[in-house]
């Protein structure tokens, strides 16, 4: 067989391109090269103005939750092995693309993958410790649009797409994350459409995602029509893309030193030891004297009632946001992070992208528990 | 032929006939110069052909000047190159079998046989037809293996597929040339 190897080897060596073949390419290539430093356009990412209550909001949401894991999942301290396995990957798979942060926002460089002459690339992430959101580009290669069958009024709003295949966003040791997504036309006169994750990630209590690495996969995007009634497939393909999470940090806290009761729904009282709110979200600590126990709550099928209501009453602080014009956000219903203590307690972080990206000033009070933390007394100013 | 890697496999990638050392200003004539020839062989390995092998230089030659990170090192850039070349073959495969327009016979689909009389690699000789007779899979893990001199570590990495699935193709694709080339011996 070592013969035989030789003689594959020597073969192989035979194959090469004549001078004048790369002659040829050299200048094509330069000529190419030139072409496209000239025409490559200054890369906008912008927020839709207004959004539709599109049922396809729910649709994405839906996908994307099922894909990561459902809202209020338990996370667990194993998150380092996460990391470990990461820097393995990368030993093999190349560095993740460096992110550079512009004012707040931290823009992945390099972070983009092709197939099928479709080419998604991340453009954009902003965030805090726990809540983040993703803009991705998504093109043609070769410039023509990707032709979405489009409502007419829907112009600037949400469009009707979806992964087939999923939307997996995964950050090194993170166990789980919650959030929705959404696809929309930031410009109608370029080629390329935007697709936007907000997600909530169940971050261990030492730690957050600033620093660690992204890791996206995407599979065939789909047309769902207008009507989400027409479905086809767009795109078929995989892209894989990761980068550093990178950004400067929005958060706001409201509560850091001194600890306030509050209560559970179920009545059972907490130590409040952290509220922060930012531009994208709420995240709230607190301690209980009681342990969820036992494995997650399954999301569907035969459910264990038990170790159901022994999570609510962990996880169960009602957390409202009430903004300056009277307006009210539930974020009750969070991404949760459960670490049992050795005394038969349980350290508990849960944390909600709001439905917006909102001006923290315009943040009146955070009800926790029943317990109300005003912005204004809490003697913290909101960022601008 | 045990797992362990002979020594004189690694002589290609120590030897650098690939990429140029350090850090260069991406000059079109040295990335030819470098990459183009692993490039064909790329191509000539997943595609079974060496016909779209220019245009799939040029892309990955142009993705390389256009991409703004910096290498680690010479061999980051040339796996870099690899895996995309790797992909735009692979992109390539499933872009044909994906347009029911295009009729292509079973050679044309992974592009020319082996037996095909490539032009660029003359008669490709005996081995060198048993290997190409293989499935991608095996084709592309004894490329890596053999003649670029990667580990199977990292030939798994380049692949994107774990160390024993990598191991697991070397054998069989060992075990397949064996029978193919003794096979060809004793009918001869």
């Amino acid at each position: 067989m070592d013969n035989q190897m030789d003689e594959y080897i020597e073969a192989m060596d035979e194959l090469s391109f004549s001078d004048e073949e790369k002659k040829r390419m050299a200048l094509e290539i330069a000529k190419r090269a030139e072409e496209a430093q000239h025409s490559r356009p200054a890369q906008v990412v912008r927020m839709p103005k207004r959004r539709a209550r599109w049922p396809f909001r729910a649709v994405a949401a839906a996908a994307l939750v099922a894909a990561l894991g459902f809202g209020g999942t338990l996370a667990y301290a194993e998150g380092n092995l996460d990391v470990a396995m990461g820097y393995v990957k990368d030993l093999f798979t190349g560095a993740p693309a460096n992110t550079e942060v512009v004012g707040m926002v931290g823009c992945p460089i390099g972070a983009t993958d092709t197939c099928n002459g479709v080419r998604i690339t991340a453009e954009a992430v902003y965030g805090d410790r726990c809540n983040y959101t993703a803009v991705f580009s998504i093109e043609r290669e070769d410039g023509e649009p990707l032709g979405i069958e489009r409502n007419l009024d829907s112009a600037g709003e949400y469009l009707p797409l979806m992964f087939e295949e999923g939307a997996t966003l995964d950050i090194d040791g993170m166990r789980g994350a919650a959030g929705s997504s959404y696809f929309y036309d930031a410009d109608p006169a370029d080629n390329a459409i935007q697709y936007v994750a907000q997600l909530s990630v169940d971050v261990p209590e030492d730690g957050g995602i600033i620093g660690r690495t992204a890791r996206i996969e995407f599979g065939n995007l789909l047309d769902v029509g207008p009507q989400f009634d027409h479905p086809r497939v767009l795109s078929e393909g995989d892209w894989s893309l990761k980068f550093e999470m990178n950004y400067q940090d929005s958060t706001v806290l409201l509560l850091a030193s001194v600890p306030l009761d509050a209560k559970t729904e179920q009545g059972k009282d907490v130590k409040l030891a952290q509220v922060a709110v930012s531009s994208l979200g709420i995240s709230v600590e607190y301690t209980i004297d009681m342990q969820a126990g036992g494995n997650p709550p399954a999301q569907s099928g035969r459910e264990d009632p038990e170790a159901r209501a022994a999570y609510d009453a962990v996880a169960g602080v009602p957390v409202i946001v009430t903004f300056s014009d009277g307006t009210t956000f539930d974020a009750s219903n969070s991404s949760v992070f459960i670490k049992a203590d050795e005394n038969g307690g349980s350290f508990v972080r849960k944390s909600r992208t709001f439905n917006r990206i909102v001006d923290t000033s315009d943040i009146a009070y955070v009800t926790v528990g029943g317990t109300v933390i005003e912005v204004s007394s809490a003697g913290v100013s909101p960022a601008a | 032929m045990p797992e362990g890697k002979d020594s004189r496999w690694r002589r290609k990638r120590d030897a650098g006939s690939g990429p140029a050392q350090g850090v260069q200003k991406p000059d079109p004539e040295r990335l030819v110069e470098a990459y183009s020839d692993l490039i064909l062989r790329v191509c000539y390995t997943c595609l079974r052909s060496t016909s779209d092998a220019e245009d799939i230089c040029q892309d990955t030659l142009i993705k390389l000047i256009a991409r703004d990170e910096p290498f680690n090192d010479p061999e980051h850039e040339k796996a870099w190159v690899i895996r995309v070349a790797t992909n735009a073959c692979r992109d390539l495969l499933r872009k044909r079998s994906a347009h029911a327009e295009v009729p292509l016979n079973g050679d044309e689909a992974e592009g020319l046989g082996a037996d095909g009389g490539d032009h660029r690699s003359g008669d490709p000789g005996d081995v060198l037809s048993a290997v190409m007779d293989l499935p991608a899979s095996c084709r592309e893990a004894i490329y890596l293996y053999y003649y670029e001199g990667y580990s199977i570590r990292e030939t798994a990495g380049l692949l994107g597929i774990s160390e024993s699935a990598a191991s697991q193709r070397l054998s069989r694709g060992r075990a397949r040339l064996k029978e193919a080339l003794e096979g060809g011996e004793n009918d001869g």
